[in-house]
């Protein structure tokens, strides 16, 4: 018994061996981790804005307008003396809320058609990738400006006018994994033990190439907020005074040689939550892959 | 021939006293691509007795893959089954709907495949895949079921049944993997397996083993068993009969101490030369000269005339037909190398 204290190394203990251990998260996979706390702050803007922002974002003072970041406006004041830090705050949930549901709503439906069209492929096959190869033909930003000028400006119609374009992207990643998949011999196994299509194409195909669709998701909230943002600056978007942070950009052009600060403080914010979604995109990439990166 | 026989075969009698579970009469499958009409199989006419052992053997592309395929109708686009019967137990199973299919596939049927690296779902536990398939006879309770993969997870010879079953696939060696898939086809105890090279993607030691735990579960269950491998060597050690194809059609069957000992069709003959043996009384093995006919551009007559040495003027042009040439011995070639 004596032996086993030999073998004893020397362990080292304190803060510093706990954040350096190798087991912990932000060691093992840092893109999800970094990603993770971006988006648990976001959420708490998101959960808390009221109390964060310090004035009304829609309240104008002309006495205050056009001020340099100070500690009264720490980001600074707009145009209509708005305080810029409460309305970029108070934009948070709007523009998460466009990039969560852009990417959701298209997300089931090019799930839904790209499992369809890749399981039973054939006459079903053709007629939605046609479909596709339709929507494909138009550019993208274009397809979008019309959709919203007939349905008219706003945030709903921004997320239809997204959902309406932006399936057709999910539809073909997924459409591509499930012609792959189709002819591993788990699913041929699983036809040969009797099973139905609607089983096989939910328990045993659609786990398997979800991931993708999943990723490609979080990547792609990050450009929906972009997106947001472009039709906000061109005035499709979010009408004012709501704040939104492609209107505040749009709105502070005209003032960047005097008050940059109007544009450049909403630009950092998509930048961070782009960034956040990437990170988390990248880490869930890792996390995904059953018997993976691990090991 | 320097080729030892096994001095026992397996269980069932290799004589027709045992009722036909299985029969498939002149089965045509072609495969539709842009190029061209390839038919994959092309008339063939075999069957299956009860607790027998069948082997089909041939070359990669030779259409035994495909026929065994066609039996569970597993052929997808572009391939497409244009002719002939498969009667299972008097039924039709051509004309099976859907439904019948589903009930047929795995309670009925069942099938092994060759790869057991992307055999099983990678995201689904060893448990869950194998309940799967008892669920589908809705009599049983969960725990009754947890019961039944356990018990099967000890017939195939997985150590530690209850620990394994909650692991995923990646975390079972490739010998066990297959194992796993013997077991989920054979849970709900079917009357026929089919296994397609099932021992192709595993290394010899680990061959022997499932061979050998096939067989016993053929004995355990009083399967039939469809054989589909490329390996003489797998033939004489399992199969009550063997079926020979060459470019989709069968060219010689009959039960396998004949076809070892008193083989007809020169294909055949070929096959048996090119088998290493232990005692090294040749240098060389034989090779069949040529390669494997082009499947969208097959030779007039005979199929295998381009690369038959005893290859007459008759050969090329005639249909050479599979006719009886001894008790139960079946042979597509005019002559007799023997």
């Amino acid at each position: 018994m004596g032996t086993a204290q030999i073998t004893r190394t020397y362990e080292p203990s304190g803060l510093i061996a706990y954040i350096t251990h190798r087991n912990r998260i932000w060691r093992k996979n840092p893109s999800l981790f970094a990603g993770g706390v971006i988006l648990l702050a976001i959420f708490v803007v998101i959960l808390f804005n009221k109390q964060i922002a310090p004035y009304n974002p829609i309240a104008m003072d002309f006495n205050a307008a056009l001020q340099a970041p100070s500690r009264q406006h720490i980001l600074g004041t707009d145009n209509y003396g708005r305080d810029l830090f409460s309305r970029i705050i108070r934009a948070t949930p709007l523009d998460l809320k466009v990039g969560i549901l852009a990417v959701l709503f298209p997300l089931i439906i090019g799930v839904f058609v790209g499992m369809l069209s890749g399981y039973f492929g054939g006459i079903v096959d053709t007629i939605f990738m046609r479909l596709v190869d339709t929507f494909i033909a138009f550019p993208f930003m274009v397809l979008i400006i019309s959709v919203i000028a007939v349905l008219g400006p706003g945030l709903n119609n921004v997320i239809l006018a997204v959902t309406m374009v932006s399936w057709i992207i999910y539809a073909r990643l997924v459409r591509g994994e499930v012609l792959v998949a189709k002819n591993l011999e788990y699913v041929m196994a699983a036809k040969v033990l009797g099973y139905s299509d609607l089983r096989i194409m939910i328990r045993h195909i659609l786990p398997n190439v979800i991931t993708t669709a999943i990723i490609f998701g979080a990547l792609d909230v990050a450009l929906d907020i972009l997106l947001a943002s472009s039709l906000g600056f061109l005035g499709l978007g979010v009408q004012p005074p709501e704040p939104e942070w492609g209107a505040i950009i749009a709105e502070g052009r005209q003032f960047m040689s005097t008050a940059w600060w109007i544009s450049v403080y909403p630009g950092i914010a998509i930048i961070i939550t782009g960034a956040g979604f990437a990170l988390l995109a990248d880490g869930l990439a890792d996390v995904l892959r059953v018997g993976g990166k691990e090991g | 021939m320097a080729f030892n026989l096994p001095t026992t075969l397996s269980n069932s009698p290799a004589n027709g006293s045992q009722p036909e579970l299985l029969m498939v009469e002149n089965l045509q499958v072609k495969f539709f691509t842009h190029l061209s009409t390839i038919t994959a199989v092309d008339g063939v006419t075999f069957s299956i007795r009860e607790r027998e052992t069948l082997g089909l053997v041939g070359e990669s592309g030779s259409g035994k893959s495909v026929t065994c395929r066609s039996i569970v109708r597993l052929i997808q686009r572009p391939g497409k089954i244009v002719g002939g019967r498969i009667i299972y137990n008097n039924r039709d199973i051509l004309s099976l709907s859907r439904r019948e299919l589903n009930n047929f596939r795995g309670k009925e049927v069942s099938m092994i495949f060759q790869d057991p690296m992307t055999a099983l779902n990678p995201v689904l536990r060893i448990r869950d895949q194998i309940i799967e398939t008892l669920e589908e006879d809705q009599e049983n309770s969960p725990q009754e079921n947890l019961q039944t993969a356990i018990k099967l997870m000890k017939m195939v010879g997985i150590p530690i049944p209850e620990r394994r079953l909650t692991e995923y696939p990646h975390q079972f060696s490739g010998g066990m993997r297959q194992r796993v898939m013997i077991a989920t086809a054979i849970s709900r105890q079917p009357r026929l397996l089919l296994a397609d090279e099932p021992t192709t993607a595993v290394d010899v030691t680990i061959q022997d083993q499932i061979l050998k735990l096939l067989l016993h579960l053929q004995h355990e269950f009083g399967m039939s068993l469809l054989l589909v491998t490329h390996d003489l060597g797998i033939v004489a050690q399992t199969c009550d009969r063997v079926a020979v194809m060459y470019a989709g059609r069968i060219i010689e069957m009959t039960d396998t101490v004949t076809l070892f000992k008193n083989f007809h069709h020169p294909y055949t003959m070929g096959l048996m030369n090119s088998i290493p043996t232990v005692k090294a009384t040749r240098h060389r093995l034989i090779p069949i000269p040529g390669m494997p006919p082009d499947m969208a551009k097959l030779p007039d007559g005979c199929r295998f005339h381009p690369r038959c040495q005893f290859a007459t003027d008759e050969c090329r042009s005639g249909d050479i037909p599979l006719r009886q040439v001894g008790n139960n011995h079946f042979s597509a070639c005019i002559k007799d190398v023997r």
